[in-house]
This record gives C-alpha cells, sequence and structure tokens, in this order.
C-alpha cells in the first residue's frame, strides 16, 4: 500500500469508521511519517470528541425576543405607516383628485389658448395678416391651379 | 458531515455536488487544517 492510498483513508480511521486493515498496519509499522499523521488524526478526532458547544445563555432568548418585538415596532412606525390612519388617507385621496382635476382643467385651457389667439384678427401686410388671409382663403386658393390649366387667348378682342 | 453525522466519502460527495476521489482530498486537507489550528491545544 502506498502513502497517498492510506492518507486518503486516515480520515476514516482516525474517527474510527474503517478498521486498521493488515495490509495498512504493515505500511503504518515501515512508515513512520505515515504513522505519526495517523497519530495526529486520531488526537485531532478525540479533541473535537471532547469539545462542548458552549451553551447560550438563558437570557439570550428573552433578549433576542425583545429585540425582534423593537424592530417590528420600529418598522410598523415607519413610512408610510401614517396612511393606515383612515382619516389621513381619506384625505389624501381627496387632495389627489383635487390636483389632478385642477392640472387637467389647466391643461384643457391652454390648449385653447393659441386657437384664441390665431381668431384675433392681424393687421393686413404683415407676416401673421398673410398668413390669416391665406388660411381664411384657403379654398378659393387651391382653385387657382385650374386656371393654370386654361390655354392663354392671344387676340381677346377677336372671339369676345 | 464525516465527523458528526458519520456521512461517507459518497454520501458527501453527493451533497457538495463533487467527485469522491475530490471530496477525499478536501476532507484530509480540511482535517489537516484543523489539526493545525488546534495543534496547541493537543
Amino acid at each position: 500500500m502506498k502513502c497517498n492510498e492510506i492518507r486518503e483513508l486516515m480520515p476514516d480511521l482516525a474517527a474510527g469508521l474503517n478498521a486498521v486493515t493488515p495490509e495498512m498496519k504493515t505500511h503504518l509499522d515501515s512508515c513512520a511519517e505515515c504513522a505519526g499523521k495517523l497519530e495526529a488524526f486520531r488526537q485531532t478526532m478525540s479533541l473535537l470528541d471532547e469539545w462542548q458547544a458552549p451553551e447560550p445563555s438563558p437570557y439570550f432568548d428573552v433578549r433576542l425576543r425583545a429585540r425582534l418585538r423593537e424592530e417590528l415596532q420600529k418598522q410598523a412606525s415607519g413610512f408610510l405607516q401614517w396612511l393606515r390612519r383612515p382619516a389621513l388617507a381619506i384625505s389624501f385621496a381627496v387632495l389627489m383628485v383635487v390636483s389632478v382635476t385642477l392640472v387637467r382643467f389647466t391643461g384643457s385651457g391652454s390648449k385653447h389658448g393659441p386657437q384664441q389667439i390665431a381668431s384675433v384678427p392681424a393687421e393686413p401686410g404683415t407676416a401673421v395678416g398673410d398668413l390669416q388671409a391665406l388660411d381664411k382663403n384657403h379654398d378659393l386658393y387651391s382653385d387657382f391651379d385650374v386656371l393654370d390649366d386654361l390655354t392663354v387667348q392671344q387676340d381677346v378682342t377677336a372671339n369676345p | 458531515m464525516h465527523k458528526y453525522q458519520q456521512m461517507d466519502y459518497r454520501q458527501i460527495a453527493d451533497v457538495l455536488k463533487l467527485s469522491e476521489s475530490a471530496t477525499k482530498s478536501l476532507l484530509f486537507r480540511a482535517y489537516e487544517t484543523l489539526r493545525e489550528q488546534l495543534k496547541e491545544f493537543i
């Protein structure tokens, strides 16, 4: 048996899960390093067997529960807690409805603004006045294209 | 798992999703590290 093979089995040997076979014993007798390692493993295992996990203080549970209650109360009195009160929640809802209504009315009023400005007659000859005239007489000016299709009569007096 | 739950290499390898040889190697190194850490108490 080789050193690598026996070292793989050392945790089981030291923990007592496997017994030392004659083949292993032969190797351990001839290899001081493996024998020393196995002995060290056994000592580590026995130390782990002796070790006792410390029990928590009897007041630990009491203190833990108290802290949990404190944290729960902190969260409850925190953000959005005021919304749980009905009067405040209703007030908030009414305020939101009034705000939305005001915003909508103000928004629709601003939509009519440009139309009212456009309906104010501008002085003729100005740029605004010309644009308003074009807009007002759009139907009339659109028919002007028909005139382009007419043939020009050279002698007006020949055929009145 | 090995020491306190007496699980064998195959079971530990399944839990850790490792090969059996990797588990053996890791376990050996873990015990070595533990021995180094605890040598002043031995």
